[in-house]
């Protein structure tokens, strides 16, 4: 492949359909009116002692799946608008046609979850100059979105690979083994949940003093196995587009 | 046609099956270097599952396919310019941004020409192909092809959609590309009458098979026209 193609298919992909927010200044209007309505929101019933920041985290559960769709889209595309045959017919590995739509849905993905993460910091900071010490701190926050952050990007190549492998076996002569990859992404899915141990965030932010929520060392280490699960499950995609599509 | 002429594409009991369908059953055919052969059938003869194979998009169940010397895989890419069936373009891009795609990501793309194919066929560097109609895009996908320097070119059913006077005019356009080149063509279709002096040999399938195969000219002396050859063969 000469060089800078790998790069090009990557720009291609999030040049792409689907890709793209294309509300233009409607983004940004309703982006403004959401925060604005946060804003009011948390200045009515912010003193609540219900209420904590930290609680818009819980949203971070939905993020797993949210690349799994992100990788389905990216494949399914190509079916969607008839543009498989020369996807397939273009002269580069798998790999690398496989992995510009992986790492296109992953920058999309990150992307997401760094506007989410900033949007719920700016609202920790407007809580914070409202309510002082009763809410998570801005260094808690900080510490609390860094390790979320952390292990959604480690699980991340899973969840792309379960996408991108439903996709080309729904695509295949290897339909039948659709309902075991909606299980494996079930539980794809939940292992974000499971790692973070999910009611731990809710300790966090009913505490009196509330000091940085620090994941224990074992959860990094859960990422080695799950990555290697996800190069399997690529590699297997790759074998599903090589031998088995039916178009 | 020279009987002893070297052969692009070589097929020899070829199968092919869709789960329990069977697409190609038992085909054997030869295509001559740098001839112009049109494939043609009834819809579900298996033409563009062979097509297919020739791009090097799925293998045979059975058989032996041989195209430009060796068996083809994906590397057949880089010396099959494809043009598949029912084929749509990126609807984001615009015509040039099409022209960036095909150079940077398909081998042996002459630019220039692209642009000379593209003022032909009345497409424009900042058309956008969302706004297209099916023929302008039909051109679109066919310019794209056709400039490739290449020495196969498979098309599939590269008229569909575009309307009969674009038809001629293309039609006209590519009897001179291909005098120019020396490239071996095969090209399915439906649309017989307009397309017929392209051809130098057809072949005629059914059932996933073939059921006649000749020199185009030899054809048209014993039967009229090719387009009379299906009509017996199908009608």
């Amino acid at each position: 492949m000469p060089q800078g193609t790998f790069f090009f298919l990557v720009k291609h992909e999030l040049s792409s359909r689907g890709s793209k927010l294309r509300l233009g200044k409607w983004l940004w209007i309703y982006g403004g009116l959401l925060l604005l309505l946060a804003a009011v929101a948390v200045a009515i019933w912010g003193n609540n002692a219900d209420y904590d920041p930290s609680y818009f985290m819980f949203t971070a559960y939905v993020f797993p799946f949210m690349i799994f769709g992100f990788a389905v889209e990216a494949l399914k595309r190509e079916w969607a608008e008839g543009t498989i045959g020369w996807w397939l017919s273009l002269p580069h590995s798998r790999v690398q046609l496989l992995g510009a739509k992986a790492i296109a849905a992953w920058i999309r993905f990150t992307s997401y979850v760094l506007l989410y993460f900033a949007v719920v910091l700016l609202l920790d900071v407007y809580s914070v100059a409202m309510y002082g010490d009763r809410v998570t701190s801005v260094k808690g926050m900080l510490v609390l979105e860094a390790q979320l952050f952390g292990i959604l990007v480690g699980i991340s190549p899973v969840m792309l690979a379960i996408g991108l492998l439903f996709v080309a076996v729904r695509r295949s002569g290897l339909k039948p083994l659709l309902p075991l990859l909606w299980l494996l992404m079930g539980i794809g899915g939940n292992v974000f949940g499971w790692m973070t141990g999910g009611g731990q965030l809710t300790v966090y932010g009913s505490d009196e003093n509330l000091g940085p929520l620090v994941y224990p060392i074992w959860i990094w280490l859960w990422l080695i196995p799950i990555w290697a699960i996800a190069a399997l499950l690529f590699a297997a995609t790759i074998k599903v587009c090589d031998k088995h599509l039916e178009r | 046609m020279n009987v002893t002429a070297n052969m692009a594409i070589r097929a020899d009991r070829l199968s092919k099956s869709y789960g329990k369908k069977l697409a190609i059953e038992c085909l054997s055919m030869t295509v001559p270097e740098h001839s112009i052969t049109a494939v043609l059938g009834p819809n579900g003869a298996g033409k563009s599952t062979l097509m297919r194979m020739i791009a090097g998009q799925g293998a045979p169940g059975e058989g032996i396919l041989t195209v430009l010397g060796r068996t083809p895989d994906r590397e057949a890419g880089r010396r099959v310019a494809y043009l598949p069936d029912r084929a749509r373009w990126y609807p984001h891009h615009t015509v040039e941004q099409a022209a960036e795609w095909f150079g940077k990501l398909q081998e042996g793309f002459d630019r220039e020409r692209a642009w000379g194919l593209f003022d032909s066929f009345g497409l424009e560097a900042e058309m956008k192909v969302s706004g297209m109609s099916r023929g302008q895009e039909a051109r679109l996908m066919l310019a794209l092809c056709l400039a490739r320097d290449v020495p196969l070119l498979v098309l599939d059913e590269p008229f569909s959609g575009i309307d009969m006077i674009s038809r001629e005019k293309i039609v006209g356009a590519l009897i001179d590309s291909f005098a120019e080149r020396m490239q071996t063509v095969l090209i399915s279709t439906h649309e017989i009458a307009e397309t017929e002096s392209l051809f130098d040999r057809a072949i005629f399938m059914d059932r996933g098979t073939v059921v006649l195969e000749g020199e185009a000219e030899r054809l048209r002396a014993e039967r009229g026209s090719l387009q009379q050859v299906y009509r017996q063969l199908f009608g």
